[in-house]
């Protein structure tokens, strides 16, 4: 039986035997080893890794997550990845975001839905206690949870927005579109005290402490884990310079502007930009994407200045660019942290 | 990076020592090199305040942060990176008031600065990242033995800063000490060279360390009473609860009181097992006892641990995903992404209502505190015992424990040790065998712990009492050393060990990497200083000597 042999970037070697009829998530799965997944079905693109060696045989599964140019220079699907033969697989995070537990299945009862501009929604939750997790909920900013309504029909996956602790409360922001699932749950028959089913945290989305500044870059909801992140910096007083750049399109569209004013308030090293791409006479903000204002900040910086870290969330194409504008500005691409938002 | 200053540095190459991105323990090269010259700028501390010291000016707050910062860097403490920016910030700052005062005072003689008194660092991560390549321990000018002896100096040192913090935190300090800490870190920024010299002063910092942990017992029992022989739970209560870990006793007293009344249970953890025998902490009938062994188990017990868990000196090691959120450190110790607690510990006591409760799980026991009131107070059966032929020998089995294979050798010693001998434990080595069956010889246990590392004093105490009670010296006493070492506080003690003349210390279970053949044959010529072998072999011999 082929053994697959993951590696963490900080050189920790896992090996479990694999096979030609078990993909290699799974195959961790029954070795113990929980690693960052998602949708378990080739779509999503966030158990994405690195065959450094061996045969695998790469099943089905959808080119935004998994761009051939990417399949080319090794990448794999990790839900849709056999091996046959033994393969060393080098996963994107280290050795602390790999679990050896079964990501807690939990139920969490909505406190509150608030519509904001842009057909965004913003709901909190509060965890129902049970004996084995008790009543706190914690993750680390930047993770994620796989949220079932009521009818438990489906789950789809959303990003924290707030940050972990002892009440057991939780935000989340989902952008409305027609006929989606969770969006005709939210615009039909969701109301203040539903119950739903959480599973999470998940993700190995992460602030990294490098001293660098940390610049966050995200349209429309890829907000979410960014400002999990920089909330978490708020809550720690962290003093490391912050930059967010929250693109939107128009600017009947911003959104979440009491949150970002708090937010603010509360981390004084913080800078927020909110470009929108088609402004309007009474517009006095930056124009243009989030990408293009990230590319004429990052023009503005003196040479020979601290490239700082990026931390991007958005959608195949918006992380594309943005890499571009990164690598044709000096950043390295190891200071580029990355969520890949598919629509669910 | 460069470390080679624990037991479990790797010696996979030709040159022993971490030198990859990360360390055996977990430490990246950012931090280590970040330590490194935080250790470098309390140089130039000491070089100031040694010459503002002679002119009369101290200052207690520098001679804490001296203490504070060495003990950020020893092995298993800090491993936050973020941490050490204000710390170098803060040395500096402390530097150069001393420099202002002392100038003033010395008018147009002043000492003209040299080294690390005129360094100036920088003031973000990445620039000192790049400062701190120049300011490693290696040094090419100079013979490996210097080298290895420098690095004896400086591990010591720590190792004596960590046990002075520890007594400092509980109220008990002296300038004496502050004055010699002073005085050695100003030595080491001379970039000494001569190997007698060095040797030298290792052996006074063994003196010194006699001092500061003199002082650190007369902390403990100061404010805690002395140990006493105690049963103590070792199977948890139903309630939520706190696990605290480390050795300092003031933290555990602070959590012990901030969940007085809360329905919260407390647990000690590794090397504050001992704190269960101090009545100043026993007393509170919410410290149901300890949970779990020594330090290099911690990740699977914690993960095992149900409630919150606190950290509080030495030994950290990279926490689990499972445990990583509802852990928190206090003191020195730190972490990336683990949240600090600067003496509040109500977020804990927050954290272990919100989390799951322990199990009632069925009683068991274990029987500790035999520090040197307890055993002094029946000196005179043991002395009988001895001199009747009942109680032939004692083998004093102490210091830390360790992951590696190599270490079931002090298992296998004090399993293999005959049924007429006494074992005395210290630091956390015991959990290897403390559940054993040892029985006891007369009344007299023939296990008896004395507590933590930080309990030495205790030990020491209790072996120059025996070789009083015989009218011998201690290295007369039918009486072995067996030392199982892993970082800088076990290499000042060594070092204590070494200044008191005790000779014949077997050490395990491999000996400091740092320690180069010449150095290592002067300490077995001079103190019969002993590499373990195996256990049986070594226990004949012992009981042959």
């Amino acid at each position: 039986m082929p053994t697959a042999t993951f590696v963490t970037t900080d050189g920790v070697a896992y090996a479990v035997p694999a096979g030609p009829d078990v993909n290699l998530l799974d195959a961790a799965d029954a070795a113990g080893y929980t690693l960052t997944s998602m949708c378990r079905q080739g779509g999503c693109g966030v158990c994405r890794a690195r065959r450094a060696s061996g045969v695998v045989r790469v099943g089905e599964h959808a080119p935004d997550a998994l761009p051939p140019d990417a399949e080319k220079t090794g990448q794999v699907l990790l839900c849709r990845t056999y091996a046959t033969s033994d393969v060393t697989i080098e996963l994107p995070y280290d050795s602390t975001r790999l679990a050896s537990a079964a990501v807690p299945v939990r139920q969490v009862r909505i406190t509150s839905i608030d519509r904001w501009p842009g057909g965004i929604v913003a709901f909190s939750v509060v965890v129902v206690p049970d004996a084995q997790h008790g009543s706190a909920l914690q993750f680390e900013a930047g993770q994620f949870a796989e949220l079932t309504p009521p009818d438990g029909a489906h789950a789809r996956v959303y990003s924290f927005a707030s940050i972990g602790n002892w009440d057991g409360t939780a935000e989340f922001y989902v952008k409305l579109r027609p006929g989606g699932y969770f969006s005709e749950y939210l615009r039909g028959t969701a109301q203040v005290g539903d119950v739903l089913t959480m599973r999470g945290p998940q993700g190995a989305f992460a602030l990294h402490e490098t001293g660098r500044p940390r610049w966050m870059v995200c349209g429309g909801t890829g907000l979410a884990p960014l400002m999990s992140m920089l909330r978490h910096m708020a809550d720690w007083g962290e003093t490391t310079e912050a930059r967010l750049i929250l693109g939107v399109n128009r600017p009947d569209e911003v959104f979440a502007t009491d949150a970002l004013a708090d937010l603010q308030a509360s981390l004084p090293s913080l800078c927020v930009l909110v470009p929108v791409v088609e402004p309007d006479a009474s517009w006095d903000g930056p124009v243009g994407t989030a990408v293009d204002v990230l590319a004429r900040e990052l023009d503005a910086l003196p040479a020979g200045a601290v490239r700082p870290d990026l931390y991007l969330c958005g959608p195949p194409g918006f992380l594309d660019a943005a890499h571009a504008a990164a690598a044709s500005h000096g950043v390295p691409g190891d200071q580029v942290f990355e969520e890949r938002v598919l629509r669910n | 990076m460069f470390c080679y200053q624990c037991e479990q540095t790797d010696r996979s190459g030709a040159v022993p020592g971490c030198q990859t991105a990360v360390g055996i323990c977990g430490k990246d090269d950012t931090t280590a090199g970040l330590q490194d010259l935080l250790l470098y700028m309390l140089q130039g501390v000491g070089q100031y305040a040694t010459r503002a010291r002679a002119l009369g000016i101290t200052d207690t707050a520098v001679d804490d942060f001296i203490m504070y910062a060495a003990f950020t860097t020893l092995t298993n403490v800090n491993f936050a990176a973020s941490r050490f920016v204000p710390l170098i910030a803060q040395a500096a700052a402390y530097r150069d008031q001393l420099k202002s005062a002392y100038e003033q005072a010395a008018g147009a003689g002043a000492w003209q600065p040299t080294g690390p008194a005129t360094f100036v660092p920088a003031t973000t991560l990445a620039e000192l990242t790049v400062q701190a390549r120049a300011h490693g321990i290696l040094d090419e000018a100079v013979s490996d033995d210097v080298v290895g002896l420098r690095a004896l100096n400086l591990y010591g040192f720590k190792g004596v800063c960590a046990y002075a913090h520890h007594a400092y935190v509980l109220g008990e300090s002296s300038e004496d000490v502050f004055a010699a800490l002073e005085e050695h870190l100003d030595f080491l920024a001379s970039n000494p060279t001569s190997l007698d010299d060095l040797l030298a002063r290792a052996l006074a910092l063994g003196d010194l360390n006699l001092e500061v942990m003199r002082l650190l017992d007369a902390a403990n029992t100061g404010r805690f009473g002395s140990p006493e022989p105690t049963q103590v739970r070792i199977s948890t209560v139903a309630g939520p609860a706190i696990l605290v870990s480390g050795h300092d006793l003031a933290d555990l007293e602070a959590v012990l009181k901030a969940t007085e009344g809360t329905g919260v249970n407390v647990y000690t953890h590794g090397e504050l097992l001992p704190a269960n025998s101090y009545p100043g902490l026993k007393k509170y009938p919410h410290l149901i006892g300890n949970y779990g062994g020594a330090w290099q188990d911690q990740q699977a017990e914690f993960a095992a641990f149900p409630g919150a868990i606190l950290m509080t000196s030495n030994c950290i090691i990279q926490p689990r995903p499972e445990y990583r959120a509802r852990i928190f450190t206090s003191g020195p110790v730190g972490w990336p992404g683990v949240r600090h607690l600067h003496g509040d510990f109500s977020q804990l006591v927050q954290a272990a209502k919100a989390l799951p409760a322990c199990a009632d799980e069925p009683e068991k026991t274990i029987t500790i505190g035999f520090g040197r009131s307890a055993v002094l107070s029946v000196a005179g059966d043991v002395v009988n015992a001895v001199k009747s032929g009942a109680l032939t020998h004692f083998f004093l089995i102490g210091g830390c424990d360790g992951a590696e294979p190599g270490r079931n050798y002090y298992t296998d010693f004090a399993d293999g040790v005959p049924d007429s001998t006494a074992v005395l434990t210290l630091g956390c080595a015991k959990y290897r065998f403390n559940t054993h069956e040892f029985g006891d010889i007369g009344g007299i246990p023939r296990l008896l712990d004395i507590g933590q590392c930080n309990d030495t004093y205790s030990a020491i105490q209790i072996a120059l009492a025996l070789a009083d009670a015989f009218g011998c010296g201690v290295n007369d006493l039918p009486l072995t050393l067996v030392i199982s070492w892993f970082e800088q506080k076990a290499t000042a003690v060594l070092l204590t060990l070494l200044a008191l003349g005790i000779k014949n210390i077997l050490i395990g279970p491999r000996l400091p990497a740092y320690l180069t053949p010449a150095v290592i044959d002067v300490l077995v010529e001079t103190f019969g200083l002993t590499p373990i072998g195996e256990a049986n072999a070594d226990i004949a011999k012992a009981l042959a000597a």
